[in-house]
């Protein structure tokens, strides 16, 4: 028997739209179909699984693409990108063991979606801000009576750690306007490219209120930091492990 | 810090969009489900990937970059920063320290500490053309005249 990519567990019997979409590693169309049995409260959706997964632009858009699919018609529980199923009747063993768990999550999430916020900051701005510190000042001002590269790197270190402490504000601030309009909340790995890096989860009823709310706290923090709101997805950083 | 994009984007980013991948790239590789040992999880390929969406650089570099950025700046004119003064609000470097630390995650300390220093592909740095600070000679970038009176602190 076939291995099986694995996209998502849905609570709907038959998700309509797939027969069209490209499957990961596989053929244009026509390759993607659901898994499920009698007395099984939920369907996987899956492909053939390619001899070798890649992960390739076109491979992770194809991943993407059916799950956003699927979450347009219902409940999904997307899975993380790789996951592949040995055969079916082992896919199927997975689904009864867990069920509950499934159930429950499946429950918990019903009309609800991701949004992923990532707040990146203007480099200048974050540096003419952290330019106002009085490490920093003292440390450009020795900086500048001694040319040394050592002096600069210990400048660059003030300025460096001015900036980071602004950066983690400026999200502490942002999170704290918008959790309120969310029923989850998480952080991501930052990385210091994001002054924040957030999963939201809500209500798709909540989704213009929290659109507008990200629009308003963009025209406040422009030019100093850029939001870039991405979504509805499926709850990717919802669904635990 | 390496992204300085000043691209507005009111609303919401639909996805996929050509472009719009990386947004949502943790997500597909880090996040979601994991069903359980029965399932073979295989990840051939893309360790890259998010090895890329990872990069953390603190070094002597980042320092230098910083340093010419502050170097850079007309401080008697320095009104850059009054939106992102006004958000983040009040800031004094005592409060901040004991308001912030730990609230978002240890950026601070990924700066100080941080000792990986990753050569080669970075979305990031392709996007905004950055380079290490010390590959640049000095001659090209234009400094504004230091104003007189400056120095003090």
């Amino acid at each position: 028997m076939p291995a099986l990519y694995v996209y998502g567990i849905v609570d709907a019997a038959e998700p309509a739209g797939l027969a069209e979409l490209p499957a990961v590693g596989g053929a244009p169309a026509g390759d993607i179909r659901t898994v499920t049995e009698p007395g099984l409260p939920m369907t996987a959706v899956v492909s053939p699984a390619p001899a070798e997964l890649r992960g390739k632009r076109r491979d992770l858009l194809a991943h993407q693409r059916v799950l956003e699919t699927l979450v347009e018609q219902g409940t999904v529980l997307p899975m993380r990108f790789g996951v592949v199923a040995p055969d079916e009747p082992t896919l199927l063993a997975g689904l009864r063991s867990e069920t509950e768990r499934y159930r429950a999550l499946l429950h918990e999430l019903a009309g609800q979606v991701e949004l992923n916020l990532k707040a990146v900051p203007d480099e200048q701005q974050f540096v003419a801000s952290a330019a106002n510190e009085p490490a920093v000042r003292s440390a450009l001002a020795a900086a500048r009576r001694d040319g040394s590269r050592e002096r600069q790197v210990q400048l660059g270190q003030a300025v460096a750690e001015a900036v980071a402490r602004r950066r983690q504000l400026c999200g502490t601030q942002l999170l704290n306007e918008l959790r309120p309009l969310a029923s989850r909340t998480t952080t991501l790995g930052s990385g210091e490219q994001y002054a924040l890096n957030a999963a939201f989860l809500l209500p798709r009823s909540a989704l213009a209120e929290f659109t507008e709310a990200v629009d308003r706290l963009r025209g406040q923090l422009s030019p100093a930091v850029d939001l870039t709101l991405t979504g509805p997805l499926p709850p990717y950083s919802f669904v635990g492990n | 810090m390496t992204a300085m994009t000043m691209t507005h984007q009111p609303g919401m980013s639909r996805t996929p969009r050509s472009g719009s991948l990386y947004d949502v790239l943790e997500l597909i590789l880090d996040k979601g489900l994991v069903i359980d040992v029965y399932v073979r999880v295989s990840l051939v390929g893309i360790e890259l990937l998010t090895i890329d969406a990872r990069i953390v650089v603190a070094s002597v570099d980042t320092y230098l970059h910083f340093a010419e950025a502050v170097n850079r700046l007309d401080l008697t004119q320095n009104k850059d920063s009054k939106t992102l003064d006004e958000f983040i609000g009040g800031l004094s470097e005592q409060g901040a320290r004991g308001k912030t630390r730990g609230a978002v995650g240890g950026v601070t300390g990924a700066i100080s500490d941080g000792v990986q220093r990753l050569r080669g592909h970075n979305d990031d740095d392709e996007d905004n053309g950055r380079q290490p600070a010390r590959r640049r000679p000095p001659a090209d970038r234009p400094r504004r005249r230091r104003p007189a009176g400056d120095d003090e602190g």
